[in-house]
């Protein structure tokens, strides 16, 4: 086994022992908490948004735009899961996902008039 | 960078499994027993039995209770026989009435149980409509996000494909776990998505929002229209024979008709309304026809539906998984049962890996509740299923709400067994309480001749395949899970020779 | 017809396994060249894919598709079972391909012509 991958290895296992955030970059770069909240809220707005936007761009009827949005608001919230712990700091996921689901939502407004 | 992104994965891997893992093993596992759970309520209903009946002597057994017992109803329905039973029901909404016949036209009741519906509805609300629902989604969205992070993470996908190295404790329970994992890998993401988006606009109402202004009605509405209606006229009139009706029905869907629906019985402008079956069907979309009673004429139908509306109606089929008949259904289960055991594996693993580290660190009372918590999470669940068939047999039949009562002591037990978890050890519980329910599965026979007199080999002498292959699976499953608890009993004894030796967490996740 | 898939499956696995190296060594030290992997692989994925024809022989395609999943997965499960209690019946799930796919084919042909006399 590397050097490197020793030392990965023991930041993981540290990582994956700590129920509370303790110094490493990772961690100490968000908060847990914001992070979670980012997924799970931050991601059903951003689905929220997604879907009221995709339901007056998609180029189908307005039934089936509807029903195929609806559905695809879920691949968008597992995404904003995934970005929000994998995002570099805990901002930059809020800042991506909230801005992503504010700005597709009032898009949908403006277009839905 | 990359180092770092597969860290944090393996975070909300670890931890988003941990915590989503105690509540999603519940919705994994009754939902795997709720594959089969029309064939659990036929065993938890004994009284129900009756010989193959066929269609037409169902519609004339159906029509002369109808017209017996509710000539003046606005509505009749009637579903086609199924296990040599007919369901009738006149009116609609709150008083509606229903009734089961048998081939001599007689309603036939059964006992007050819970049943198999019970399992069904634990596995897709936990039986609370509005805060259960949210729950099961959010952990169907985690589980999604488990997947997705576990394949991250786990970087030799392909190498480690075929590899299981048992008795080796840490490593065994990662084996296992990746290995149940990725071998269910399309299962479980069919499932873990259909299941989340299996009503739509129930929990993500954005789209209907924004393009219909809210409007649910003009929405499902316009996809769905439901069967024809149009006022009585208020003179009687002569319907064609029903059996007659239903051919015609049959000719114009391609399909077996499941139910019909007569509305204004004996007048005039009588419609009857016949739906395809649909159960087998991969999309599970209403196909119907609505056919003048006096004159057979075509009045409205849907038979097709747009891509959209039957991609939405896939999703919901392969989320049931009624669509190939018993073979599919088994396949299910089997997957299923295998899903629940990554969930499982996966908690065990986290228990698994830090054990021998934390002995004696402060860190040690998360893991020790942890560890306890896995236990009522997943041996009590399975306890209080294998006790759902008990109270069946046992409670006495006239009692009231019996069927509620039967709930109530589902949790009970759920409830005695985590006890239990808190003031045992941690493995003495996992065997206890694998060893009750094994005990609890393999005595069933015993239990249904104490009161109901008969055991599988009667069900298979009188041709009873449903009623007999469930009572072999409980009994197979007891025999089973009779060998884990012995495995983690004698596993228990050699563990602390092994604690000894603590293994340093190297390598994958 | 699903147990028949699945044992296509079985054998389908059990070439792609032994094209590595680390599970050859299991059951023996057989020397392999470059060109028996090749073979072993194409004949694997030929299986596994090939598993999907009795389940189409009773069911429309999309549920055949759907079913073909689910064989394929549960074929993996029994495999690795059987590679880590009994290796050396996987090598002979391997080698029994070819025998399964002509039973399979003589089963599809009598489905098929009791289909027709039905």
């Amino acid at each position: 086994m590397r050097a490197s991958d020793a030392r990965a290895s023991s930041k993981r296992s540290v990582l994956i022992d700590a129920p509370v955030a303790i110094s490493t970059r990772w961690l100490a770069a968000g908060g847990v908490v914001s992070r979670i909240a980012a997924g799970i809220l931050g991601g059903y707005w951003a689905a929220y948004g997604t879907a009221a936007l995709l339901s007056v761009t998609l180029p189908l009827g307005k039934t089936d735009a509807t029903t195929l949005s609806t559905i695809l608001a879920l691949p968008a919230h597992l995404i904003a899961l995934l970005w929000a712990f994998g995002a570099r700091t805990a901002l930059r996921a809020w800042i991506g996902i909230a801005g992503g689901a504010i700005l597709s939502y009032a898009l949908a407004q403006v277009l839905a008039r | 960078m990359k180092a770092t992104f597969t860290l944090s994965m393996s975070w909300l891997h670890t931890w988003g499994g941990l915590v989503v893992g105690w509540v999603l093993f519940a919705v994994v596992f009754t939902g795997t027993l709720a594959v089969f759970h029309h064939e659990i309520e036929e065993w938890m209903r004994p009284e129900l039995h009756a010989e193959e009946m066929s269609a037409a002597r169902g519609l004339r057994v159906a029509e002369t209770y109808l017209k017996h017992n509710a000539p003046k109803a606005r509505s009749w329905s009637i579903a086609l026989p199924e296990d040599g039973l007919v369901t009738v029901r006149s009116g609609g909404g709150r008083r509606a009435k229903s009734a089961v016949l048998n081939a001599d036209g007689e309603v036939v009741t059964s006992r007050d149980t819970a049943g198999g519906e019970f399992l069904a509805g634990l596995h897709a609300n936990f039986r609370s409509r509005g805060f259960g629902t949210w729950v099961v989604i959010a952990c169907g969205l985690f589980m999604l996000g488990a997947i997705v992070s576990g394949i991250v993470v786990h970087k030799r996908i392909f190498r480690d494909f075929f590899t299981f190295r048992p008795g080796k404790g840490q490593r065994s329970w990662l084996d296992g776990h990746n290995l149940v994992g990725v071998a269910t890998l399309p299962f479980q993401i069919v499932i873990a998505a259909s299941g989340v988006l299996i009503n739509p606009v129930s929990i993500m109402p954005a789209a209907v929002e924004t393009a219909f202004k809210g409007d649910d009605g003009a929405y499902f509405d316009s996809i769905y229209w439901g069967p024809y209606r149009r006022e009585a006229a208020h003179r009687p009139a002569a319907a064609l024979p029903l059996p007659e009706l239903v051919a015609r029905g049959e000719a114009l869907l391609e399909t077996p008709v499941e139910s019909l629906q007569i509305s204004h019985p004996g007048d005039a402008n009588s419609v009857v309304t016949l739906h395809g079956d649909l159960e087998s069907r991969l999309t599970k979309m209403d196909r119907w026809v609505s056919l003048d009673a006096v004159t057979g004429r075509l009045l409205d139908g849907q038979l097709d539906y747009s891509g959209a509306t039957t991609t939405s109606g896939v999703i919901v089929g392969l989320h049931l998984g009624t669509f190939g008949g018993a073979g599919v259904r088994w396949l299910y289960l089997l997957l299923g049962m295998a899903s629940s055991a990554m969930v499982a594996t996966g908690l065990v693993l986290f228990i698994a890996k830090r054990e021998p580290r934390h002995a004696g660190k402060d860190q040690a009372w998360f893991v020790k509740a942890a560890a306890r918590i896995n236990v009522f999470a997943c041996a009590g669940l399975i306890v209080a299923c294998a006790a759902l068939f008990w109270t069946n047999r046992l409670l006495p039949l006239d009692l009231q709400d019996r069927a509620a009562l039967e709930g109530r002591i589902f949790f009970w037990v759920w409830v005695v067994c985590m006890l239990h978890a808190v003031v045992r050890p941690p493995r003495r519980a996992w065997t206890e309480q694998l060893a009750v329910t094994a005990a609890l599965c393999l005595a069933l026979p015993v239990l249904n001749v104490a009161t109901t007199g008969a055991w599988f080999a009667t069900y298979a002498m009188h041709g009873d395949v449903v009623r007999a292959v469930v009572e072999l699976t409980v009994m197979i499953a007891g025999g089973l899970l009779g060998w884990l608890a012995w495995r983690v009993g004698r596993a228990g004894k050699q563990a602390p020779a092994s604690k000894a030796r603590p293994r340093v967490a190297v390598g994958e996740a | 017809m699903i147990v028949l898939a699945v044992l296509f499956a079985l054998s389908g696995w059990s070439c792609l396994c032994f094209t590595m190296e680390r599970h050859r060594r299991v059951v023996r030290a057989l020397h392999w060249q470059r060109g028996t992997a090749i073979l072993l692989r194409a004949a694997g994925i030929v299986l596994l894919v090939s598993a999907l024809g009795p389940l189409a022989a009773v069911w429309p395609l999309p549920i055949a598709i759907a079913a073909w999943f689910a064989v394929f997965s549960l074929a993996q499960l029994l495999f690795v079972m059987f590679l880590t209690y009994q290796p050396r019946a996987t090598l002979g799930l391997a080698i029994a391909g070819v025998p399964i796919v002509g039973l399979g084919l003589f089963l599809l042909t009598l489905v098929g012509r009791i289909r027709e006399t039905l």
